[in-house]
């Protein structure tokens, strides 16, 4: 009887191993204009950890639209398998649940652009030219002031390297990947968007990871871009912004202190005021924009306003004017004012999509989907950062209330 | 000789191991010491030795309130509204400046009393901020976050005080300059030589327009602002007060208005207590014309003025 058990035993968690384990065969799905590369940091990590061996880890065509991708992953017919998909890729993978019959058990998204992508809005509507072009004319507002445009060869050089920085971001990182049948589709409202798929109901269980970058998200994603660490520009730009702030405070101790050249002092501050502005606010409120992730709203600013015609034509009335005199034609036509404002609040985005386009917040087929935070993790850091493994690992460990079974994963 | 000294090097190099392992920690030690009194050093006020008697200290705390117009036609362009939203920084400022013109700079960040930013819904940045600057005379400047650990340094362009110190010595009176008024006696002598370039009107009520044209200032020549362009000053003579220029460049085309509203320290000097400025640019976005209004208020202004 003993030995009856055992064998019961035995042959139960075999099974269990064999379900959880063995034959997952998951399905890597790249993002537009990558390789299989971006999975193969998780694809290795997965087979030696959890027994994953890839079903399919390939590289596909991801620039002919979304429906080419999808007619090149083969046909992998099993229950027990798990798609992931970056970017694109979960796009894709959206399209083969609603088209084939029992692909996959579980779909798995990471920085998908589920309602659409506004970045490929932006491109197609000539705003980040215009963007970038701006950039460079307020970065250099101040130098140039200051120094004028011969002798601020020093910032001149720093301008020059923001520029190729901006323009070798737009190219490699939109235009190329952008500029695209792949790209028409995944922009917001596109035809391929509103095909059906994003707004049919679905069972089929499915996560969303979504990315909840820090500020600012541009420089960020930028960075990583360039193969740099994701926090080597913000640290360049917050240099840049410091000389900024201490050159306007300069030229207005200079105004403050030389009434003779005041005006031209005002004018050179205001030019560093316009400079750090940017690099500041404007840079990361603008990119918001371009990636949909900004909301308007607005602000009261209260703000001393005088009519200075008026205090004049009082002032001239005493001679000779006394201080008191001036004190008095000052107070008598000075008012706080209360202005509105425009403003935007910056939302939560991976800094290429906002995160309620990576969750499906406008999607039918995502309402069954559990939607998990990647905490300061850009679009780019998706395929090998720390926060994401653990977020696998919790996933797979059944470690997140809400998560369906059939994405647990045994260890090794 | 050189000999002798490697050996003595090599010897002291072959000394037990507990007691290299002490002095370098011993090292360790000091160093850590070494910069932690720096970072708390840094952070006191302004003060070496060519600076303790400064000719002139001016301490004060500035905010700069920006605001950029828009065109109520470019509603539809959302870029054009963000680039037009208000920007607002306060800085304790405490400047020393010597004899010689040389000027050394100590800016401590503060919080807008114009609040204009947002609450982002996205998390901040995790990296530390800049606190202070100091900015030395050679125009070296060194940012340091909150706990005194200096995060970068960098070149600032400083003026030069060397002529308007200069013109102290000579002209006791002209003291007065650094205070934002230029006061009648210098008032006089401006008004005059702008009358033998036939740039003065008289505006009557003791108020008087002066145009200044390209290199009237005396100062160091460059290709900047400064160089290039004119402006015209409307001035109050008796109080020896400008209350309003506007800016011009090469072609003549207007660059800025600009407004002053002065206060008075108890020994009757004068000194701005705001800036108003609206300067006309050009911009990418639109191709138009763009206005932009700043306002600059100087509050807790302390000056230190000594008898030359």
């Amino acid at each position: 009887m003993k030995k009856i058990l055992v064998l019961m035993l035995l042959f139960a968690c075999g099974c269990c191993l064999k379900i959880h384990g063995q034959d997952r065969r998951p399905i890597y799905l790249h993002g537009l204009k990558e390789t299989h590369a971006e999975w193969d940091n998780w694809s290795t990590l997965f087979a030696a950890e959890r027994r994953m061996t890839a079903g399919d880890n390939q590289d596909h065509p991801s620039q002919t639209g979304v429906l080419d991708f999808v007619n090149h992953v083969p046909f992998l017919t099993n229950n027990n398998s798990i798609l992931f998909g970056h970017s694109m890729g979960g796009i894709v993978g959206r399209h083969m649940e609603r088209t084939r019959t029992n692909p996959f058990s579980g779909i798995i998204t990471a920085g998908s652009p589920l309602d659409g992508a506004r970045i490929a809005n932006s491109l197609t509507g000539g705003q980040i030219g215009s963007y970038v072009t701006n950039g460079i004319d307020k970065v250099l507002k101040g130098p140039i002031r200051q120094l004028g445009p011969a002798q601020g060869v020093l910032y001149q050089v720093a301008s020059h390297y923001f520029k190729s920085l901006a323009e070798a971001y737009i190219n490699t990182l939109i235009q190329e990947k952008m500029s695209s049948q792949s790209a028409t589709d995944l922009a917001e409202n596109s035809p391929y968007m509103n095909n059906g798929h994003r707004t049919a109901t679905s069972t089929m269980p499915k996560i969303h990871i979504y990315g909840n970058e820090n500020s600012p998200v541009l420089w960020r994603i930028v960075s990583i871009n360039k193969g740099w660490t994701d926090g080597y520009l913000v640290g360049v730009t917050q240099q840049a912004y410091d000389v900024c702030v201490a050159s306007k405070v300069v030229n207005i101790n200079a105004a403050f202190a030389n009434p003779i050249l005041a005006p031209q002092y005002t004018y050179i501050a205001d030019g560093w005021d316009t400079s750090a502005k940017w690099i500041k606010n404007d840079s990361e409120n603008g990119w918001n924009d371009l990636i949909g992730a900004s909301t308007p709203t607005s602000k009261q600013v209260t703000s001393s306003v005088t009519n200075w015609t008026a205090m004049n034509q009082c002032l001239s009335q005493y001679h000779p004017a006394t201080t008191q005199q001036y004190a008095q034609c000052q107070q008598q036509n000075t008012q706080n004012v209360t202005t509105t404002v425009y403003s935007t609040v910056n939302g939560i985005s991976d800094g290429f999509i906002k995160a309620t386009s990576s969750t499906g917040f406008l999607s039918t087929w995502s309402e069954n989907a559990a939607k998990i935070e990647a905490l300061g993790v850009n679009h780019l850091e998706m395929k090998d950062h720390a926060a994401i493994k653990q977020i696998y690992n919790n996933i797979f460990d059944g470690a997140i209330p809400g998560i369906n079974s059939v994405f647990l994963t045994v260890r090794r | 000789m050189k000999q002798k000294n490697t050996h003595v090097k090599r010897s002291r190099l072959s000394a037990s191991k507990p007691r290299r392992l002490s002095f370098i920690l011993l090292l360790a030690a000091s160093s850590i010491f070494g910069a932690c009194q720096k970072e708390v050093d840094i952070l006191k006020p302004v003060n070496d030795t060519k600076f303790s008697t400064a000719a002139v200290k001016l301490k004060y705390e500035v905010e700069t309130l920006t605001v950029p117009e828009w065109d109520n036609a470019d509603n539809s362009e959302p870029q054009v509204r963000i680039m037009s939203m208000a920007f607002s920084t306060r800085n304790k400022v405490e400047v020393n400046i010597s004899e010689d013109g040389a000027s050394n700079w100590r800016i401590e960040r503060m919080s807008p009393k114009t609040d204009v930013e947002a609450e982002h819904l996205s998390p901040p940045g995790v990296e530390p901020e800049t606190h202070l600057t100091v900015i030395d005379e050679s125009g070296v400047g060194r940012f340091y976050d909150a706990k005194g650990a200096m995060l970068h340094s960098n070149p600032v362009p400083i003026p030069s005080y060397k002529e308007m110190m200069a013109n102290f010595k000579t002209n006791p009176n002209s003291l007065f300059s650094i205070l934002g008024a230029p006061s009648v006696d210098n008032l006089n002598q401006i008004i005059e030589k702008a009358k033998e370039a036939g740039g003065i009107q008289e505006l009557g009520n003791n108020m008087v327009s002066v145009r200044t044209g390209k290199n009237s200032s005396g100062v160091a020549r460059s290709e900047g602002i400064l160089d290039n362009t004119s402006k015209v000053d409307i001035y109050n003579k008796d109080l020896g007060l400008c209350l309003g220029s506007t800016l011009y460049d090469q072609q003549n085309q207007i660059l800025c208005q600009t407004f002053y509203s002065y206060s008075v320290t108890p020994d009757q000097r004068w000194f701005p207590n705001r800036i108003y400025m609206k300067g006309w640019d050009n911009d990418p976005l639109t191709g138009k014309m763009r206005a932009q209004e700043s306002t600059t208020y100087f509050e807790n202004v302390t000056i230190n003025i000594k008898n030359l």
